[in-house]
């Protein structure tokens, strides 16, 4: 009788969980890791020491992200972080890591826009560019930090909800996503002006 | 002859001097409840702000609120929402408030059920516990865990007493403290895993309660986050536990445990009182009820966990620990003359603790509202670095920049600069530039540091915590 009772809420808590688990494919690798948040610490560590060997050391584990940068949206900031890096210019390195976080919200942010039917991708991006936010909201004033924070809310309002079990379900919305978007980045343009130059 | 015992009677019968106690208890606990409803409703944590957003948005990823979502605890402030007006904070301060003043009587009630003259201690050393403020004023979902685990552990019916309802409904009342504070997993488990193992008939009837409501509220989370609530899951354990949590497994050298508890006048004597109870619990453990037992295994558990995984400068999440430990006090098995001893020795480690804890002034707001007002106050708009409350700041000082001391590299490079050159206008940088600064040169660059821990030198104004388990801030001049 207790097994018949457990088995019964065992099918019950897979169904539920198989009902509710979103269809659309999902990539974890754009979940992972972030190497231009994880180790600017050290890089601007380095910088307040005049410790360049550390800076090298650290800007070794950001290379490849500026490397894509360099190629998809922003073309010429590898080749500026490789001339500030040889003229150890510190002021120079700072704001071009500004720069590239810039670049990668709004390449996360066109990212959830291309996806925008794909509710998981969209969300993750949209939630990736708002780690990029969160990590250098420091250097923003209160006006561009409350209207980015604004954009970036409204921004994951607009790619929508698939519900639960289809209660609640919100279709996405590529205008207001798009609105969003534009608002976010205009936000943003004074804290890094040479941001997404190709983008 | 044993005398009946009345299902949640807390007064003995036939003891009228039982009635005549309860008389200056129950006046005290009012007074409780007015100078508690007399505070302001101003949120004191980053946390507090969390759950204030998810009242009105529950958005995880978002941090309304934070992993693991408390989706009880958010539901229950969600009911308080129409009292409240539709505010947010008010309706979280509420519903703190009301989940710690519950803690007393449902402490009477759990002893009740198994020894009734016990209930006047039960309820005053509940009453009297120095967290009890905080977990009513902190706007954080502590006190519900231990409100909800309290119902389950209260419906019990008492031995040679058998209920075929009750067990389900503790299972559901423990179910839903886990539903409200995932994060006293441990302290839940303790209870659960006893009551299960040491009781065949309840077996049933605790898990399938439980699992009434964990499972659909497990599903309706993932079905909001997807597998996304995964991934922020593992970010947050791993953060908290290497990161900012302080744990044992943190990178950074945090305070311990035993600096906390002993930085308390009279805890050391609460400690004693529990740790006593505790071993007296396992050297006469045939005396011991399932309840008792439960009681202990959550108690214990609770304790490894927070030592091992919970931050030191967050004294809060020892509160289930002294809560549960009033209750071992009161309930082990020893002998009457023993007990009072032991009662009153708790008793006068938290009258201590909270005579010298506490702020008796209901009209202090928490000490991070009184920093931003000092900073609302300054003339100038210089950035400030905190290491707590960092997005409450962000919200509330529409003049400045605010930076995360959790990226302390990132402060002091943000504050390196001049005022004027990260965006801040020239008006501002002006206006912040004080005869000082330009005598030394340093003008526009610089601003305030709002830290837990005093400056190593020269002043600070410091805003003192209003009780036990809130931080006394200080706010200074900082200059990389």
């Amino acid at each position: 009788m207790k097994f018949r009772l457990f088995g019964a809420l065992a099918v019950f808590a897979l169904f539920i969980l198989a009902a509710a688990s979103p269809a659309a494919a999902y990539s974890y690798a754009a979940a992972g890791k972030e190497p231009l948040i994880e180790n600017r610490e050290a890089l601007l560590s380095g910088i307040d020491k005049g410790d360049w060997q550390s800076v090298r050391k650290a800007y070794a584990g950001m290379k490849s992200d500026i490397a894509y940068l360099d190629a998809n949206e922003d073309k010429g900031i590898a080749g500026a972080f490789d001339k500030a890096l040889a003229a150890q210019k510190g002021d120079v390195l700072k704001s071009l890591l500004r720069r590239a976080y810039v670049d990668e919200i709004e390449r996360r942010l066109d990212g959830a826009r291309d996806q925008i039917d794909d509710y998981q991708n969209a969300k993750v991006l949209v939630v990736k560019a708002q780690k990029f936010y969160e990590a250098m909201a420091g250097d923003l004033e209160p006006k561009p930090r409350a209207a980015v924070e604004d954009g970036l809310k409204r921004a994951l309002d607009a790619i929508g909800n698939p519900g639960l079990f289809g209660v609640g379900a919100k279709d996405p919305d590529p205008k207001a996503l798009a609105e969003a978007r534009k608002d976010v980045l205009a936000a943003l343009k004074p804290s890094a002006p040479e941001a997404g130059s190709s983008g | 002859m044993k005398a009946a015992v009345r299902p949640f009677s807390i007064v003995v019968p036939g003891q009228n001097l039982a009635g005549l106690l309860w008389a200056p208890v129950v006046l005290a606990y009012a007074g409780y409840a007015i100078w508690l409803f007399a505070h302001p409703a101003v949120l004191p944590s980053d946390d507090a702000l969390f759950f204030s957003r998810a009242l009105t948005h529950f958005e995880i990823l978002d941090f309304a609120p934070q992993f693991p979502g408390y989706p009880g605890f958010v539901a229950l402030g969600r009911l308080f929402l129409p009292l409240a007006h539709g505010d947010p904070v008010t309706a979280l301060y509420w519903l703190t408030v009301v989940l710690a003043l519950a803690l007393p009587p449902l402490a009477a009630l759990v002893v009740a059920r198994k020894r009734p003259n016990g209930a006047i201690p039960a309820f005053v050393l509940m009453l009297a516990m120095p967290l009890l403020p905080d977990l009513a004023l902190g706007m954080l979902s502590d006190g519900s865990g231990i409100a909800f685990l309290l119902l389950g552990l209260a419906v019990l019916p008492p031995a040679g007493q058998d209920s075929r309802l009750a067990p389900g409904i503790a299972g559901l009342a423990i179910g839903w403290a886990g539903c409200c504070r995932p994060s006293d997993a441990a302290l839940l488990a303790g209870a659960f895993l006893p009551l299960v193992i040491l009781v065949p008939r309840w077996r049933t009837g605790l898990i399938v309660g439980a699992g009434l409501v964990v499972v659909p509220t497990l599903a309706v989370l993932y079905a909001l986050e997807g597998p996304l609530y995964l991934w922020a899951g593992t970010h947050f354990v791993a953060g908290h536990t290497t990161g900012w949590g302080n744990t044992m497994f943190s990178r950074t050298a945090s305070p311990n445990w035993f600096a906390t508890i002993g930085a308390v006048p009279g805890a050391w004597l609460i400690a004693a009182a529990i740790a006593f109870a505790l071993v007296r619990c396992c050297t006469a453990f045939k005396g011991c009820s399932p309840r008792l037992v439960a009681i202990a295994g959550a108690l214990t558990a609770h304790l490894v966990w927070t030592l091992v995984m919970q931050n030191p400068q967050s004294l809060r999440h020892l509160a289930p620990v002294v809560a549960l430990g009033g209750l071992l006090v009161v309930l082990a098995p020893w002998g009457g003359r023993m007990r009072a001893a032991v009662i009153v020795a708790m008793l006068a480690g938290e009258s201590i603790a909270l005579a010298s804890t506490l702020d008796f002034d209901p009209s202090a707001p928490p000490p991070i509202a009184r920093a931003i007002a000092a900073l609302h106050e300054e003339p100038g708009s210089r950035p400030v670095a905190v290491n707590s409350g960092v997005a409450l700041l962000r919200e509330t000082l529409s003049d400045r920049r605010v930076y995360d001391m959790q990226y302390p590299a990132h402060a002091t490079a943000g504050m390196s600069e001049e005022n004027a050159t990260a965006g801040m206008s020239e008006e501002n940088a002006k206006a912040g530039m004080s005869e000082e600064d330009a005598a030394a040169g340093g003008a526009g660059r610089g601003g305030y540091r709002l830290s837990t821990t005093p400056p190593t030198s020269g002043k600070a104004s410091v805003f003192r915590g209003r009780m036990a388990g809130e931080a006394t801030m200080y706010l200074y001049r900082f200059q990389p």
